[in-house]
C-alpha cells in the first residue's frame, strides 16, 4: 500500500528514483526501438542496421524527455512497460 | 501532461544533474578532440623523420625505386600492397601490406626509412584520450554515453532557453547572471557544432561498440556481429587474379597520370598494387572527389583501376556507383574527422571546440555559484577537484610534448614513461588543488607551468631536431615553423592569463580556508 502511494505521489521535483528509472528506461527503450527499426526498415543489411543505429542516440533523448515529463513514478513505469511490450511484439512477430 | 512551470522545473533540474554527470569526461574529450583537429601538423612536428620541406603539392617520383623496394622488402606476392601518397596528413610516402611492417619513403630524397611507432606518440596519446580508449573496455562506450548526454543537454538547454525567454524577466546583475549569460550565449552559438559532434561521437563511441542487439534482431537471432553483415556490402574489396609469368610494368607516375586523365575529379591519396610485376597486375587509385569531398571521405573512396602493364582502364568506380549508406556514413565521418580538409576549416572547428569548452566550464561555474554559501567542505572540494580537471589538464598535456623532446629517442618503453608521467602530473595537480588554500595561486601556477613547458618544448624541439623556428623559416618547412609559432603564442597567452587571474577578484569568491585548514 505504501509502495502504491509512493508510485502514485505527484512530484514537484525529480527525485533520484525518477531520474535513474528515466535514464535506464530511455536507454532500454531506445535500444528496443532501434532493434524494431532494423526489422521494419527495407533494403540490405547496411540499409537496415546503420540508420537504426544512427537514430538510437536521438531516441535516447526523445524517450528521456518523454519519461521525464511524467507526473508520477507510476506513469514512468507504465510508459516503459507499454513501449517495451510494443517493441517486443515487433521483434518477435515482424 | 505536466504544467508549464513543472516542465521548466524538471528541465532545469535534469539539465543540471546530467550536465554535472557528463561535464568532466566530455570536457576532457572536447579538450583533446580540439587538439586532434591539428593532428596532421602535430604528427609532422613530433616526428624527426618528417622534418623536411616537402616539394610543391607534395610531388614525388618513385619510378626508379619502386620495383627494387618491393622486391628487397618482400612486398611482391599475392597480397595487395597499399601505397599512401605523401600529403599534408603525412609528407612521407608509405608502403604497407597485410602482416608486414610498413615502409616509409622520403619523397624529396627517395630515402627508405623505418619510422618507429614512438615518433607519433603525442598525437596517438591525445587521440586515445579524446576517444576514451585509455580506459580499458568501457572507455569508448563511456565517451559515447557522454555524447548522448550532450545531445540531451543541447536539446534541453534550447528548450529551457525558449521557456525562460517567455516566462522570466532578466535577473539582477550578479556573478550568477554573468555565468548564465556566458553559458547561454556560448551554448546557443555551438548548437550545430555540439549536435554534429555529439551525434557522431555517440555513433562512433557507443553505437559501434554495442551494435550486437541490432544485428541479432535483424537476423532473427542468428548473427550478432554487425560487421560480418555490413562489411561485405560497404567495404567489399575487389579480387583480381594474377598470372605466374613476370611482365614489365608501366612506371608508377605514368599510371598515376593515366588515372588522373580518366578521372580528373579524383584527388588521388592511395594506390593499391595487385600482383605487381606479374601478368594481369592491376593498380587501383583511390582518393576523394574534388567536387564532393564530404561524400568521398575515407570510408567511401571512389576509385579507378588500371592494368599495370598496358594502362587500360579495368574498373571505374565513381561516387554515384557507391552505396547510399556509404555516402551517408562518409558525410557523417567527414563531419567528425574532416579528413581531407586543410588548416582553414580545422581552425574554425577548433574555435568552436574552445567555445564548447567555455560553455561547459561556465555551466559548472553557474552551479558552483549556487553552492557558494553552502556549509561544509563538499562545495569547496568540488570546486578544487574541478579546477584540477578543467585547468590541470593544460599543464599535464603540455608536459607530453616537453617529455617527448627531452627524453632520448632510444629510451626503452618511452611511451609508457611519458603516459605514466602525464597521469602522475595530473594527479599532482589534484593533490595541489586540495593542499593549497589560494585558488588564485593554484590557477596561476597551473597556467604558468603550462606556459613554461610549452616554451621549453619548442626549445628542446629545436635542440634535438636541429630545426629551430628560424631555421624552419629559412628552409621553408612551414608546418614546423607554424607549429613552433603556435606553441610560443599559446605559451604567451597562458602567461598573460596567469597574470590576469592574479588580478581578478572574482576567483577569491571561491576561496575558503582549504581542506587541511578546516572549515
Amino acid at each position: 500500500m505504501r509502495l502504491w502511494t509512493y508510485l502514485c505521489a505527484l512530484k514537484t521535483t525529480i527525485g533520484w528514483v525518477h531520474g535513474v528509472v528515466t535514464l535506464l528506461g530511455a536507454y532500454g527503450l531506445a535500444y528496443l526501438s532501434g532493434m524494431s527499426l532494423s526489422l521494419v526498415f527495407k533494403g540490405d543489411a547496411a540499409m537496415r542496421l546503420l540508420p537504426s543505429m544512427l537514430l538510437t542516440p536521438l531516441l535516447v533523448c526523445c524517450f528521456g524527455f518523454w519519461l521525464l515529463f511524467s507526473k508520477t513514478l507510476l506513469d514512468v513505469i507504465v510508459k516503459i512497460a507499454l513501449l517495451a511490450f510494443i517493441n517486443a511484439c515487433i521483434i518477435a512477430f515482424f | 501532461m505536466l504544467e508549464k512551470s513543472l516542465i521548466f522545473k524538471y528541465l532545469y533540474r535534469s539539465h543540471t544533474i546530467i550536465g554535472l554527470l557528463v561535464l568532466f569526461l566530455f570536457y576532457m574529450s572536447t579538450y583533446f578532440g580540439t587538439l586532434t583537429f591539428f593532428m596532421p601538423y602535430l604528427k609532422v612536428w613530433e616526428s624527426p623523420s618528417r622534418h623536411f620541406a616537402p616539394q610543391h603539392n607534395h610531388a614525388f617520383n618513385i619510378d626508379a625505386l619502386l620495383d627494387e623496394v618491393l622486391e628487397k622488402h618482400h612486398f611482391l606476392g599475392d597480397k595487395p600492397v597499399e601505397i599512401t601518397l605523401p600529403s599534408f596528413r603525412d609528407p612521407l610516402l608509405k608502403i604497407s601490406s597485410e602482416a608486414q611492417n610498413s615502409l616509409y619513403i622520403n619523397p624529396v630524397t627517395n630515402e627508405v626509412l623505418k619510422v618507429a611507432k614512438e615518433e607519433n606518440l603525442i598525437s596517438t596519446f591525445f587521440n586515445e584520450l579524446h576517444t576514451g580508449i585509455v580506459i580499458p573496455l568501457v572507455g569508448m562506450p563511456l565517451m559515447g554515453m557522454m555524447s548522448v548526454g550532450i545531445l540531451f543537454l543541447t536539446f534541453g538547454g534550447f528548450w529551457l532557453y525558449l521557456q525562460k525567454r517567455s516566462h522570466r524577466t532578466s535577473s539582477k546583475a550578479s556573478w550568477r547572471a554573468t555565468w548564465l549569460s556566458w553559458h547561454k550565449i556560448t551554448g546557443l552559438a555551438i548548437i550545430p557544432y555540439a549536435l554534429v559532434f555529439a551525434l557522431t561521437g555517440a555513433f562512433l563511441g557507443l553505437m559501434l561498440s554495442s551494435s550486437q542487439p541490432f544485428a541479432w534482431s535483424m537476423t532473427h537471432g542468428t548473427v550478432s556481429n554487425m560487421r560480418t553483415l555490413v562489411a561485405p556490402i560497404l567495404f567489399a574489396q575487389p579480387k583480381y587474379k594474377g598470372g605466374e609469368t613476370t611482365k614489365q610494368m608501366l612506371p608508377f607516375s605514368t599510371l598515376q597520370a593515366l588515372a588522373q586523365e580518366h578521372y580528373p575529379q579524383l584527388s588521388i591519396t592511395n594506390a593499391t598494387l595487385y600482383h605487381y610485376g606479374k601478368e594481369g597486375a592491376k593498380v587501383r587509385f583511390r582518393g576523394y572527389d574534388k567536387e564532393n569531398v564530404a561524400q568521398s571521405g575515407r570510408v567511401n573512396r571512389p576509385s579507378i583501376t588500371l592494368d599495370a602493364s598496358s594502362g587500360a582502364v579495368v574498373e571505374h568506380k565513381t561516387l554515384d556507383k557507391t552505396h547510399g549508406i556509404s555516402r551517408t556514413l562518409s558525410t557523417f565521418y567527414f563531419l567528425h574527422f574532416v579528413p581531407d580538409e586543410t588548416l582553414g576549416l580545422r581552425v574554425v572547428l577548433a574555435l568552436f571546440g574552445a567555445i564548447l569548452a567555455i560553455s561547459l566550464a561556465s555551466g559548472y561555474l553557474l552551479w558552483a555559484e549556487k553552492k557558494l554559501h553552502q556549509q561544509g567542505f563538499l562545495a569547496d572540494l568540488t570546486n578544487r577537484v574541478s579546477i584540477a580537471i578543467l585547468i590541470g589538464i593544460i599543464p599535464s598535456s603540455a608536459l607530453v610534448p616537453f617529455l617527448h623532446w627531452v627524453l632520448a629517442y632510444e629510451l626503452f618503453d618511452k611511451e609508457i614513461w611519458i603516459r605514466g608521467t602525464f597521469y602522475a602530473f595530473w594527479s599532482f595537480w589534484l593533490f595541489y588543488t586540495v593542499f593549497e588554500r589560494s585558488i588564485v595561486m593554484i590557477i596561476s601556477r597551473m597556467l604558468k607551468s603550462a606556459a613554461w613547458l610549452l616554451l621549453l618544448c619548442v626549445l628542446f624541439h629545436g635542440l634535438k631536431s636541429g630545426f629551430f623556428f628560424w631555421q624552419s623559416f629559412h628552409q621553408k618547412a612551414w608546418i614546423l615553423f607554424y607549429m613552433d609559432l603556435a606553441l610560443i603564442l599559446s605559451s604567451m597567452v597562458l602567461f598573460y592569463m596567469a597574470k590576469w587571474v592574479e588580478k581578478k577578484e572574482l576567483f577569491y569568491r571561491y576561496e575558503r580556508k582549504g581542506v587541511f585548514d578546516g572549515y
